[in-house]
């Protein structure tokens, strides 16, 4: 069986889905950063995808390159910022961190 | 006519200076006394020279009036309404209000003379001057007033000062129900003075008297209605009221005249005004207050039209003759002076309602004078009478006989000598006998009569005749009570020995009164012989009061008889009036000697304890029984009317006032019931909805990441699908 463009998409869409869903559901800001990995990945694959029709420049891989060293990153001052807040709010239950409201 | 012109102000001149100065002084001596009077010790003779002075000040008036013809008119804007034209106020004197001064200061000064002697043990000795004095300025006011508000308001302020004076001796209960009672009754005549004035106003938009003359002179009759035509700043003025309330006018302000000159149907509280002292009464309620009335009726003659005037001869006539008669056979000597007075004032009264205008005045001015003497002389008895009370009290002899009684009096002309001659004098006058002013006024006032009943009669009132038969009738009688007070105080036995049979030699214990007494007795004596108002004893038409007083000319539209025509047929009938008016004062003085005269004592005493006196008799001590009849039938019948009004009140206007209460509460419950659960309801309603909006829509903003990120969520699919649709 072929693997076609729409599977890929399709499984973009699945993991799309799934890290929308634990960005809203978790209570946890952990998973919520997972979720957005997740998010991030689905694009990933939508790039990847789209890049077999440029075979010779292959952007889309590159942009994926890039995707993953800014989500490394960006995982990395997100998880700084989840420390801090830890020590603030000694919790990490996104359901009791709710100063915003005031 | 412009009223505005007819009532502008007018200059303030050195004599109208003089004349405010008179006015003030009496008030600034009054306060003087109110307020220091007992810090200083001759107050009795502040009050004194003050009034002195006062009467030089208005002599020197009345000379400048009377020898140089002229007017003291000052008049200035009181009160400016816009819209309206303004009420003045003045000051004006002429011939007649001049000499009325003179008069008034005149015998004020005497009785304040007069009263330091017989006042002297009284214990509110300096209130006693004060209150005269006030009793001056008010008197003073009515006379110097161009208008008749301002006439209105002295009026006022001396029926008060009357009030006080009378109720002076306050301890006593019936002085104090006598002030009360002239307090009422002159109340009831003011209403009559307020009516009037109230019309006047609305028809003249004015009161200055001098104005209302031109108003009245220009007024007409048209189909039975008063007319009046003015212009008020340019713009024209027509008022037109019916006939009648031109005479409910001139009787309104003769029901002022009625109340304060005690004539019929009032004349009640004078008798009663005896309990204030007996100066006071000289003065008040016999030479000046009273005659307030007269004065005030010469001063608005022109404006009473034939039908008030007509009301005012019967009204007059009726209270002379009453007087004359009820002062038959009163008992105490101050009352028959009290009674004469309602019968003397009786006779100004008629002759101003005949026309008589100058005989009237002429008899004002010799009454005041006779009169004041009168009753100064019998204070002078009355002071003896309480000092032989006194003296009798300190030879161990207590008793409380009434210094009044003429019963007890007798031959007082041998202890009182000086008092007899001034009494003799005086009552000379009062009698109408020839030589003496009253004689020349009475004269006049009588030929006057005559000459009206004949002008009517003409005119076809043939009954007019009925007033010159009441006003001889009245001379007879007047004789008769003088000549009666006469022979019984001071002729006969002394009777006082004869009641109390243990005070027998009291008669020498009498003692004649002091020279401050005796001043004021003999200046009024003077007054009182004819030479002093006119050279002939028998005409006071070539007197100077005569020559000097006009008559002034009826300015009502309807004129019943014409002044000329009356004035010559006075001319005719005075050597008529003469012979008769000697004959019937000789009867009425002899059917006193003889009644009284002769054999004095046994008469008297029989008669003082007749048990059964006849109904003739009894109507004149009980003054036709005016007082039991008021008392029984008009303030019962005021009583009734007031208990059905109160009764209607707590019946009617009560339940009324009740129901319509209730009705309110029960409204009221119907609309709180309303505003709690309708209106409250509506606003508790989107109060509550706003708030549940408000919680449900803070929950959006609840502060959870998730949740915005959600909506966010739902907005950017929103917004996707928005854009493909």
């Amino acid at each position: 069986m072929k693997i076609t463009l729409e599977l890929f998409l399709l499984i973009g869409a699945i993991l799309f889905c799934l890290g929308l869903y634990i960005i809203i559901t978790k209570k946890n800001v952990i998973m919520v950063l997972m979720g957005i990995e997740l998010i991030l990945n689905a694009s990933n694959v939508n790039l990847l995808a789209f890049s077999k029709f440029d075979p010779f420049r292959i952007q889309g891989q590159m942009f994926s390159i890039f995707i993953i060293v800014i989500a490394a990153a960006e995982a990395a001052v997100a998880l700084a910022i989840v420390l801090r807040v830890y020590e603030l709010y000694k919790t990490v239950d996104l359901d009791k961190i709710n100063q915003l409201k005031d | 006519m412009e009223l505005n012109h007819l009532i502008q102000s007018l200059p303030f001149s050195n004599l109208a200076a003089i004349a405010s100065l008179v006015f003030c002084l009496p008030i600034l001596v009054f306060l003087i006394l109110l307020f220091f009077g007992h810090l200083i010790k001759k107050s009795d003779w502040i009050a004194t020279i003050g009034m002195g002075l006062n009467f030089v000040l208005c002599a020197y008036l009345f000379s400048q009036i009377w020898f140089n013809n002229q007017v003291i008119h000052w008049r200035f804007d009181w009160i400016h309404l816009a819209g309206s034209q303004s009420i003045t106020l003045g000051l004006k004197l002429d011939k007649l209000s001049s000499l009325l001064l003179v008069s008034v200061t005149f015998i004020s000064t005497l009785v304040h003379l007069f009263s330091q002697d017989y006042m002297h043990d009284d214990k509110q000795y300096v209130r006693y001057f004060a209150y005269l004095n006030v009793f001056t300025t008010s008197m003073l006011g009515i006379v110097m007033a161009d208008n008749l508000l301002l006439i209105f308001v002295f009026w006022e302020l001396v029926g008060l000062t009357s009030y006080l004076l009378i109720g002076f001796w306050y301890q006593k209960d019936t002085a104090i129900r006598a002030s009360k009672k002239a307090f009422l009754l002159n109340k009831i005549g003011d209403i009559g003075f307020l009516a009037g004035l109230m019309i006047i106003w609305t028809m003249c938009g004015t009161f200055d008297l001098e104005a209302l003359y031109q108003l009245y002179t220009t007024s007409h009759i048209i189909d039975g209605n008063w007319v009046l035509t003015y212009t008020v700043s340019g713009l024209v003025v027509v008022k037109s009221i019916p006939m009648i309330w031109l005479t409910v006018l001139g009787l309104g302000i003769f029901a002022a005249c009625v109340g304060k000159s005690a004539q019929f149907p009032l004349q009640i509280w004078l008798p009663d005004a005896m309990e204030g002292p007996t100066p006071v009464s000289a003065l008040i309620h016999a030479a000046t207050m009273v005659a307030a009335g007269v004065y005030l009726l010469a001063r608005v003659f022109p404006l009473l039209d034939y039908h008030v005037l007509i009301v005012v001869a019967i009204t007059g006539a009726i209270s002379a003759l009453m007087g004359a008669y009820a002062a038959t056979s009163q008992y105490d000597i101050k009352k028959i002076l009290a009674y004469s007075t309602i019968s003397q004032l009786g006779y100004m009264v008629m002759a101003m309602g005949v026309g008589a205008f100058k005989a009237s005045l002429f008899h004002l001015f010799t009454h005041a004078f006779f009169k004041a003497g009168l009753f100064l002389s019998v204070g002078a008895v009355i002071h003896a009478m309480h000092h032989l009370q006194h003296t009798l009290e300190h030879k161990g002899l207590d008793l409380h006989f009434d210094p009044q009684n003429v019963h007890l009096m007798g031959g007082l002309r041998k202890a009182l000598p000086f008092t007899f001659v001034i009494y003799c004098v005086t009552a000379w006058a009062a009698m109408g006998l020839p030589l003496s002013t009253g004689f020349v006024s009475k004269d006049a006032i009588l030929a006057g009569t005559l000459a009206w009943a004949d002008a009517m009669s003409n005119q076809g009132y043939v009954w007019a005749y009925i007033i010159p038969f009441i006003a001889f009738f009245t001379a007879f009688f007047t004789a008769f009570y003088m000549g009666r007070q006469l022979f019984v105080v001071f002729f006969g036995e002394f009777k006082l020995p004869k009641v109390y049979t243990n005070a027998k030699d009291a008669f020498k214990y009498i003692h004649d009164i002091e020279w401050k007494m005796k001043i004021p007795l003999l200046l009024l004596a003077c007054m009182s012989i004819f030479i002093i108002f006119t050279p002939n004893p028998f005409d006071g038409e070539a007197g100077w009061l005569y020559q000097g007083i006009s008559s002034v000319p009826s300015a009502v539209p309807n004129v019943l008889i014409n002044s000329t025509e009356l004035s010559e047929l006075t001319h005719h009938y005075h050597w008529i009036a003469l012979g008769l008016s000697l004959l019937v004062a000789g009867a009425g003085v002899g059917a006193a000697y003889l009644k009284y005269g002769r054999n004095v004592a046994n008469n008297q005493i029989a008669s003082n304890y007749q048990s059964n006196p006849g109904l003739m008799k009894r109507l004149s001590i009980n003054n036709f029984y005016l007082d039991y009849l008021y008392k029984n039938y008009a303030t019962s019948l005021i009583i009734k009317v007031a208990d059905s009004i109160a009764q209607f009140d707590n019946k009617v206007i009560d339940k009324a006032i009740n129901g319509i209460g209730v009705f309110y509460v029960i409204v009221s419950h119907i609309v709180a019931w309303k505003d709690k659960y309708i209106v409250d309801g509506f606003v508790n309603t989107v109060v509550f909805s706003v708030s549940k909006i408000g919680t449900s829509s803070a929950k959006i903003q609840g502060g959870k990441v998730q949740l915005y990120f959600a909506w966010m969520l739902i907005g950017v699919m929103g917004l996707l699908i928005w854009f493909v649709w």
